[in-house]
């Protein structure tokens, strides 16, 4: 078990963290979400010892690791941009972190059976007499993960795992790295920027803005239930309406009569939704709604009563 | 590596080139090609086509006369050991530069560059005025047997002053741009600081530093104004090739200066085309 | 406590590293030219002003900067001219054009001499026709200017050469686009993006082109009054045991260093031309 009690780090006049309190149970795969400047990273960075808080404890297994160095953590860590050795082949790369082992350092032989296991693991068998420049970018982030995980860490770090690649393989790569955690079962804690990302992989998303922890929960919950308005509109689309109240693009009906009057500017179709974009009349307020497509979309033009299904109202 | 497959490329009738909206090819192409080829190509083809012109047996004997064997012994020998000990304190330099913060941090860099801007004249007659026997520095060497002008290791410490600069502006840009996250990267793998260096630093930094090298190196054997005033000059044990050269021509030996002037030349250009090759290879394997 | 820095030393080894690197510099960069000043002013100011107002000297001062004054335009235009075919157009052979521009550097300074000698020396391919025609190229200035032109000749282009490349041609392709002329391209579009780089090229070139003693000293002849540029004069100086002399000079030189020292610095500083020395 992962525990964080109480981290602050400032650097120089800014607050990059402030009472940063998290539990982690063993096997987890947890996120950390939010905007750039939330701390995200920061965090990720005490937890792996690169960087120390400025008061704070961390705790692997009841152990104080706070003053501890990232050399006698073991903890795997992917880097955002992979931090690969270039001069260095693929099974080298994978296989330094047993190679520069002080002591116990396993045999020659074991280490190169250790480090092609790691490489079948992340499907990349045969490449490892390849140097990381000859890779393709999905493939680099596998070589990372693999060099991370050759030293049996006690616990996974990944810096924006999928942020240096484009859509398509980021997909396919988050589908595999989530049954991969499925097999492994290896405590692991991403940060992301992206929520979607955040919600489909995580067991639990903390979501974090301006140093400070908004909310800890499954996927389920800090969608259903942001607990601030920061989460509400970083997870997923939010409208706020008069009377600051907070309702999702798809928690809105059009009513016959006694709602709100929405005028319509641009109906477009986004999947299997329609998207209406609108402006609420009397309050010059921007508003978008998500309808059922097999409904009958609104025209632009048209004035359309609406009314919120299932709203949230913070008390700030 | 082109861009563009064969068949995307129109090149229109009887242009070599691709095709370009921008004016001024045909100017400033034929500007460069030609002012090149006659400041530079003529002049130094005539150098081979003189060697050429004397044949297979003067030229051994002059250019690989004794006394030019010694000369080329020193001046190659010299070039290596102050290229050496360039690699050495160059990449310390660069290190120190790079990493570290320390007031006069800018003027420091900026003297860095000293050799690149000092006549060589001058250079030679300040080291020669410090490393004499009875100079700044040379007093207090001559009691412990130490002499440093005129002797070969005066010519290197003139050689170290002006190859400095090779190495240390080779290695910083490389040395900069190594990620910081490839240090942290094997520190998460357990890394001690000094493995680090060596397996991942040293290793990255490798190619620049023997470019620098190689620089230095190569200006090192044709380096003549800082040397012959800290050298000695004597035939056989302090006279360098580049003197050799301007001894053969103050004697009207045309022959001899000519092939000197020719292995060495051959030399460098043997280095330089080695270094290249060196990387190219290094870039094809390493794919970046 | 031991919270250990992952990229970087202790305190302790990273003074250690600072003070051997200072060392070294102080002793191979700095010592030297405060050797020069000090030897210069050795006897006092007078003894110096003597030595820098002779008329030998003032004359080594004008040719030094004559020979300055043409070779630097006369390389400013072949760099762009250069750069500007390389980094504007795709032709084969574009490497090996620029592995030529940089043969000078490769070549001893002696040697760039001996080819003038070789070409236009009395023994030389020209020579008889040259003595024909009354033409004195070796020992005489025009040599000193050639063979200056030959060592500077690259210190622009390869300036230029990179920074052009990276700056890529939009800039120009859009201004043809929207009409103007090749010139006018080059005058309002290219020329104030690489004005600084030009700048430091020409700063480069200028501090080689005043201070080259080898290949000059070749082709010079040494006469006094005549054929020294200012380096050949602190030799000649030097050689007739006139240290004061000699270094009085010298320490012209080294302040013509120190400025272009100090300009390539602000450049960088001001500019960031060169974050890095690209070769």
């Amino acid at each position: 078990m992962i525990r964080i009690q109480n981290i602050t780090k400032r650097f120089g006049d800014y607050l990059a963290l402030e009472g940063i309190d998290l539990e982690i149970e063993p096997g987890e795969f947890i996120a950390l979400l939010g905007p750039s400047g939330s701390g995200k990273t920061t965090l990720l960075r005490i937890i792996a010892g690169l960087e120390f808080q400025d008061s704070g404890q961390v705790f692997f297994n009841g152990d104080d690791v706070s003053e501890r160095g990232v050399g006698e953590r073991h903890v795997g860590f992917v880097f955002q941009q992979y931090a690969l050795f270039r001069h260095m082949t693929v099974a080298e790369n994978v296989a330094f972190g047993l190679s520069v082992r002080r002591k116990d350092r396993p045999s020659k032989a074991d280490i190169r059976a250790r480090a092609e296991h790691l490489l079948r693991l992340v499907q990349l068998d045969g490449l490892g007499h390849r140097y990381p420049g000859q890779l393709s970018g999905g493939q680099r982030q596998r070589v990372a993960l693999a060099r991370a995980l050759a030293i049996e860490p006690r616990l996974l770090l990944l810096d924006e795992p999928f942020g240096a690649l484009d859509a398509k393989v980021r997909k396919d790569l988050r589908r595999w790295l989530r049954d991969l955690h499925k097999q492994m079962g290896l405590t692991s804690i991403f940060v992301t920027h992206d929520q979607e990302e955040a919600l489909e992989l995580a067991d639990r998303v903390v979501v974090m803005d301006h140093g400070r922890i908004d909310q800890v929960g499954t996927p389920e919950q800090v969608y259903m239930e942001p607990a601030t308005p920061f989460v509400s509109h970083f997870v997923g689309e939010t409208n706020l309406l008069p009377s600051g109240i907070h309702v999702r693009p798809h928690d809105i009906e059009i009513v016959a009569d006694g709602g709100l009057p929405v005028m319509i500017d641009n109906v477009f179709r986004k999947g299997g939704v329609w998207r209406i974009e609108g402006t609420i009349a009397q309050h010059d307020q921007v508003v978008e709604i998500d309808l059922d497509a097999s409904l009958v979309a609104p025209a632009p033009g048209e004035t359309v009563q609406i009314r919120p299904r299932r709203v949230r109202n913070f008390q700030e | 590596m082109p861009s563009h497959s064969p068949s995307t490329i129109k090149r229109p009738p009887g242009s070599w080139r691709q095709p370009s909206v921008l004016p001024g090819f045909r100017l400033t192409f034929g500007l460069s090609v030609t002012w090149l080829t006659l400041i530079v190509l003529i002049p130094l083809a005539t150098i081979f086509m003189k060697s050429a012109g004397m044949g297979w047996h003067e030229f051994v004997q002059v250019g690989l006369s004794n006394r030019a064997l010694a000369a080329y012994r020193l001046s190659f020998g010299t070039a290596a050991v102050a290229g050496l000990v360039n690699a050495v304190f160059g990449l310390l330099v660069a290190w120190v530069l790079v990493r570290y913060t320390f007031p006069g941090h800018k003027v420091v860099s900026a003297l860095v560059d000293l050799p690149f801007a000092l006549p060589t004249a001058v250079a030679g007659i300040a080291l020669t005025a410090i490393y004499a026997p009875n100079g700044w520095i040379g007093q207090y060497l001559e009691p412990l047997g130490i002499k440093v002008a005129f002797t070969p290791l005066g010519i290197i410490v003139a050689l170290v002053f002006i190859g400095l600069p090779f190495v240390v502006r080779s290695v910083e840009p490389v040395l900069a741009d190594l990620g910081k996250d490839v240090e942290e990267a094997a520190a998460t793998l357990g890394a001690s600081r000094l493995q680090t260096f060596n397996r991942v630093i040293f290793p990255a930094i490798f190619p620049a530093l023997l470019t620098g090298f190689a620089l230095a190196f190569a200006r090192g054997v044709g380096e003549y104004g800082s040397v012959i005033f800290i050298s000695g000059n004597m035939p056989g044990r302090t006279e360098i090739a580049p003197l050799l050269i301007v001894t053969q021509l103050e004697q009207y030996a045309y022959n001899g200066a000519t092939a000197i002037a020719t292995v060495m030349m051959l030399a460098s250009f043997g280095v330089l085309l080695a270094l290249n090759l060196l990387q190219a290879a290094r870039r094809r394997r390493y794919g970046a | 406590m031991t919270r250990r820095r992952t990229t970087t030393e202790g305190t302790a080894a990273r003074r250690l590293l600072i003070a051997l690197a200072l060392a070294f510099l102080g002793f191979f960069l700095l010592l030297p030219l405060i050797a020069v000043f000090s030897e210069a002013l050795k006897q006092g100011i007078g003894p110096f002003l003597d030595a820098v107002t002779s008329d030998d000297a003032l004359s080594a001062i004008r040719l030094t900067l004559l020979v300055a004054a043409i070779s630097v335009p006369v390389n400013m235009v072949f760099g762009v001219a250069a750069s500007w075919a390389i980094t504007k157009f795709q032709f084969p052979g574009k490497s090996l054009l620029i592995t030529l521009i940089d043969l000078p550097f490769s070549v001893s300074p002696v040697v760039s001499g001996l080819i003038f000698v070789l070409l236009f020396g009395a023994h030389g391919w020209f020579g008889p026709w040259l003595a024909e025609h009354d033409v004195k190229i070796i020992f005489a200035v025009p040599g000193i200017v050639l063979a200056t032109v030959f060592i500077t000749f690259p210190f622009i282009a390869r300036e230029l050469i990179p920074l052009m490349m990276e700056q890529g041609k939009d800039d120009e392709e859009a201004a043809i686009s929207l009409g103007a002329s090749g010139w006018q391209t080059f005058w309002h579009v290219t020329l104030p993006n690489i004005r600084w780089g030009l700048l430091y090229g020409v700063l480069l070139c200028n501090a080689r082109a005043m201070g080259e003693f080898g290949a000059v000293s070749v082709v010079s002849g040494h006469i006094r009054g005549e054929t020294n540029t200012m380096p050949l004069h602190v030799e000649i100086l030097y050689n007739e045991y006139d240290f004061v002399g000699a270094f009085a000079v010298a320490s012209l030189l080294a302040c013509l260093a120190l400025v272009t020292l100090v300009a390539k610095t602000v450049l960088e500083w001001r500019f960031d031309i060169h974050g890095s020395a690209k070769h």
